[in-house]
């Protein structure tokens, strides 16, 4: 047997897939929103803030930049440039020509152009104003590189974070599918592996409360009605086998004390009532006779389109309230060529549907039959599963159902 | 008394007490999966029910439209329950409400009518 683990598309790989898929399709979204949003309020922040420089520097420059007041301009550039995220401060004459320059060490003496082209910094170049002339130009870069920096920290942060959650997603997935589905679906499959090899009291874990223990319920009762089918089967067999096969009171005498002994004896379950009901007809073909016992089931027989029942004992097979002793009745019938006769489970009779919910009942099930006893057996069959399913409409089929019909020729 | 109610569903029949005039319903399908599974808190509330009970009449108003082999077992159990309480004194009548059109409800009464002797027992045809 393989072990349902070991299989390509085992349910917890598929539901910790499915998982992963969407956690990961969540987060991505998230992530790319996220991220967004914030290079955009940094980049906006930045922007204020190279503005602010730039205004406060022409402000405070303009003077100085008239009278080229070279040191004045020198600490005006190193107090800017005391702020880690400026890398370059320059201040032009109208001509163009520096007057003061500072750039950060790293970046060896790179023009201002140098610093606009590239994307890893922001510069902003603005006139210097006095008097209403242009006197001169202030040049501003600053570096992104630490908001990168604090962006990727974050970023990695959240990363981290969500590979984490993944992972504990997986293993509570795979926990709790082996736990509450995978192991108690492979132990049921190994009872119904058990039942299907023949073991018929194989045992059922029925402690779940959830849908496997629905459905190991269900199994267990299929489970037992095997069981108690074959019981059924064997005891008739053993006991049509004997001397009383010709005679269908003892049968089901025989069939009740043999099932009964079969259910309860052994059984140590107490809530365990289990029966049948069953009719037997011995036909006698030197005498054109027939002997019918029945237990819950009647025997039809129609001659010349006319229809008489003829009732069973009302007593079924098996049950604990039956009584082992029970004598059965036979009915001895005369059963002449052309003479139809029909056994029948109360499952067609009990099934309800129609216009008012209503069982078929023995009325409409007598009228049908007194209908189509003319045709072929076949045709017949195929007449009452019709009117069954058009009876049942939308309603499930409620019971098991076993009709039986048969005749004899002309000798 | 206690209030009980336990409304339909496609398996259950809606079963209903009303205190006024002291009449249980049983009204519906009744095929459950585990039938005495549903049937044991309706047995434990009669039981209570019935020996709290003085002088006054219990009728009981049954209306299926379909029974289960095991809810048929279950409403033997049913009427052996009332009976006993009739043989203890108690009054209690059984109104089994069939529909003129279901001879198989009709037969299923006829049947507990004539096996619960001792229980009134009431046949009644539904009116339209």
């Amino acid at each position: 047997m393989n072990d349902m683990t070991h299989q390509k598309n085992s349910i917890g790989r598929r539901f910790s897939r499915v998982i992963i898929s969407v956690v990961l399709i969540i987060f991505s979204v998230f992530s790319i929103v996220i991220i967004t949003y914030n290079i955009n309020r940094i980049d906006r922040n930045l922007d204020q803030r190279l503005g602010n420089i730039l205004k406060l520097s022409e402000i405070t420059m303009a003077a100085a930049v008239w009278q080229l007041h070279y040191d004045y301009l020198r600490e005006c550039a190193s107090s800017i440039f005391s702020e880690d995220i400026i890398v370059y401060v320059g201040i032009l004459d109208d001509m163009n020509n520096p007057l003061v320059s500072n750039v950060r060490d790293r970046f060896q003496q790179k023009p201002f152009s140098f610093f606009q082209k590239s994307q890893r910094f922001k510069a902003r170049e603005s006139d210097i104003v006095y008097k209403g002339e242009k006197i001169g130009i202030v040049q501003i870069a600053i570096s992104r590189e630490s908001f990168y920096k604090e962006l990727i920290l974050n970023t990695s942060g959240a990363i981290v974070g969500i590979v984490l959650l993944i992972i504990a997603i997986v293993i509570a997935t795979l926990v709790t599918t082996r736990h509450h589905i995978i192991h108690p679906l492979l132990k049921l499959k190994d009872s119904a592996g058990l039942i299907a090899g023949g073991d018929l009291d194989a045992f059922i874990d029925k402690s779940h409360d959830d849908e496997i223990g629905s459905l190991a319920n269900d199994l267990d009762s299929m489970r037992q009605s095997i069981k108690h089918l074959f019981i059924a089967g064997t005891v008739f067999k053993r006991v049509v086998s004997g001397d009383v096969h010709s005679d269908p009171a003892r049968i089901l005498k025989m069939l009740n004390i043999g099932v009964k002994r079969s259910l309860y004896e052994k059984e140590t379950e107490s809530a365990l009532d289990d029966g049948m009901d069953a009719g037997i007809c011995f036909v006698n073909t030197q005498k054109n006779m027939l002997t019918f016992a029945g237990a819950r089931i009647p025997l039809i027989c129609i001659r010349q389109g006319k229809l008489e029942m003829i009732k069973g004992d009302r007593q079924s097979i098996g049950y604990k309230k039956v009584n082992a002793d029970y004598e059965f009745t036979n009915h001895q019938v005369p059963a002449d060529p052309g003479t139809l006769f029909y056994l029948s489970s109360d499952g067609y009779t009990g099934q309800p549907g129609g216009p008012k919910n209503l069982s078929i009942g023995r009325k409409r099930w007598h009228s049908l039959l007194q209908e189509i006893c003319s045709e072929p057996f076949d045709d017949q069959k195929e007449r009452l599963t019709e009117y069954l399913n058009e009876w049942k409409g939308e309603q499930s089929l409620k019971d098991d159902i076993g009709v039986v019909g048969f005749g004899f020729r002309q000798k | 008394m206690d209030p009980l109610r336990t409304e339909a569903t496609k398996y259950t029949p809606e079963i209903n007490y009303i205190s006024e005039n002291n009449t249980l319903e049983l009204k519906g399908m009744s095929y459950p999966a585990d039938a005495a599974e549903f049937y044991t808190p309706i047995f434990n509330w009669l039981e209570k029910h019935l020996e709290h009970m003085t002088d006054q009449n219990l009728s009981v108003n049954i209306e299926f439209l379909y029974l289960n082999s095991s809810s048929t077992k279950i409403m033997w159990d049913f009427f052996e329950l009332l009976e006993e309480a009739v043989e203890k004194g108690k009054n209690v009548s059984v109104n089994w409400i069939y529909d003129e059109e279901d001879d198989d409800k009709l037969e299923m009464g006829e049947e507990f009518m004539e096996d619960f002797e001792s229980l009134p027992f009431n046949l009644l045809m539904k009116e339209i």
